[in-house]
């Protein structure tokens, strides 16, 4: 999981084609490519509550 | 749902006051430390137990009591052993040990002394997730799990193990038994708490914070993974190295590297298992939509 969030926070366009299902990252399933999806999602709307 | 709070802070007032065994001093500073307490694991028991008994019975709150004297009593004792937060039990740490210890054998009474039917049972799994949690605490204070799967399965022992009590011991006076999916939510309840406190753990530089604390968490441990400059001065002052840390630097480095989205998807990892699990075994809309926001 750590391999791939930093693979993702260096390569941000990645985010769009994963949503898109136009890339397909290998070791990670469904559910744990919409737990990274969202966490990416959850962090822009909650980074003023965790962080403010 | 928030009437159970009420309830659960009376029936341990009531408790605590009518023990005859205990001196006042000691039942008034108990009191005071449950003063703020929101309750949350008491009325997880609550909940469960009225969801799966047939007729109610109000004992259940002194259960609850219990449980939440028992979270309570591990809560200083972490607070005591950390050091970093200034709690009203860490102002006179030695008598708030004293109440710590009369917190769980009250506790252990309160249950032994029970009308229900299957109050061995619950007891019986009580001393397991305490057992679970106090093992998972030592792990915690020996600062060793600075990998994503040893670091799981140590919230999982210290943290899960509350709320999986919790869940298990509402459900199991009210049926006798306990189902796999309950433990699984129950599980990724304590967990994704942990998680949440493991962020807020790098909000503020101050006292509580994990990095300055040289604590490990998702968040840190993947801070630690990372081929930057940052990183390794972070790791050089984890092994003792003293030197200046620049927090607004790291504070930078915190928000932009990704660490936060990987406690987050760990977070949401499970958070979605949990999900499946109340959708498979709780039939009742209100209690479901309790245990889906208290998941998020």
């Amino acid at each position: 999981m750590i391999k791939i969030i930093q693979l993702l926070k260096e390569n941000p366009d990645m985010i769009q084609l994963l949503k898109e299902n136009k890339l397909s990252l290998v070791g990670i399933n469904e559910i744990e490519k919409t737990a990274i999806l969202d966490a990416f999602e959850e962090d822009i709307k909650q980074k003023s509550g965790y962080w403010s | 749902m928030g009437d159970n709070s009420q309830k659960i802070k009376k029936a341990i007032i009531k408790i605590i006051s009518n023990e005859v065994l205990i001196k006042e001093v000691l039942k008034n500073m108990i009191i005071t430390f449950i003063e703020k307490e929101q309750f949350s694991f008491g009325e997880l028991c609550v909940l469960h137990y009225e969801e799966y008994c047939g007729n109610f019975d109000h004992e259940i709150y002194e259960i609850a009591a219990a449980i939440e004297l028992i979270v309570i009593a591990f809560d200083i004792v972490d607070d005591l052993q950390d050091q970093d937060k200034p709690y009203i039990w860490t102002e006179t740490p030695e008598l708030s040990l004293n109440a710590v210890l009369v917190m769980l054998t009250v506790a252990s009474k309160i249950i032994r002394n029970s009308n229900f039917e299957h109050a061995q049972s619950a007891l019986n799994h009580i001393e397991e997730y305490i057992l679970s949690s106090i093992n998972g605490q030592h792990l915690d204070l020996l600062n060793q799990c600075n990998d994503e799967t040893s670091y799981l399965q140590m919230i999982e022992m210290k943290s899960a193990s509350l709320s999986v009590m919790s869940c298990v011991v509402g459900t199991v006076l009210a049926t006798g038994k306990v189902s796999e999916e309950i433990i699984q939510y129950a599980k990724a309840l304590g967990i994704i708490q942990q998680i949440k406190n493991d962020i807020h753990g790098l909000k503020d530089w101050n006292q509580s914070n994990d990095l300055l604390n040289k604590k490990y968490s998702l968040p840190i441990i993947y801070l630690f993974s990372m081929d930057h400059p940052l990183s390794f001065q972070l790791k050089r002052y984890y092994q003792g190295d003293r030197f200046p840390l620049n927090t607004e630097e790291i504070n930078n480095f915190v928000i932009d590297s990704g660490a936060l989205q990987y406690a987050l998807a760990i977070k949401n990892v499970y958070k979605s298992g949990a999900l499946l699990a109340i959708e498979n075994v709780v039939t009742n809309k209100e209690f479901k939509s309790y245990l889906k926001k208290i998941m998020k």
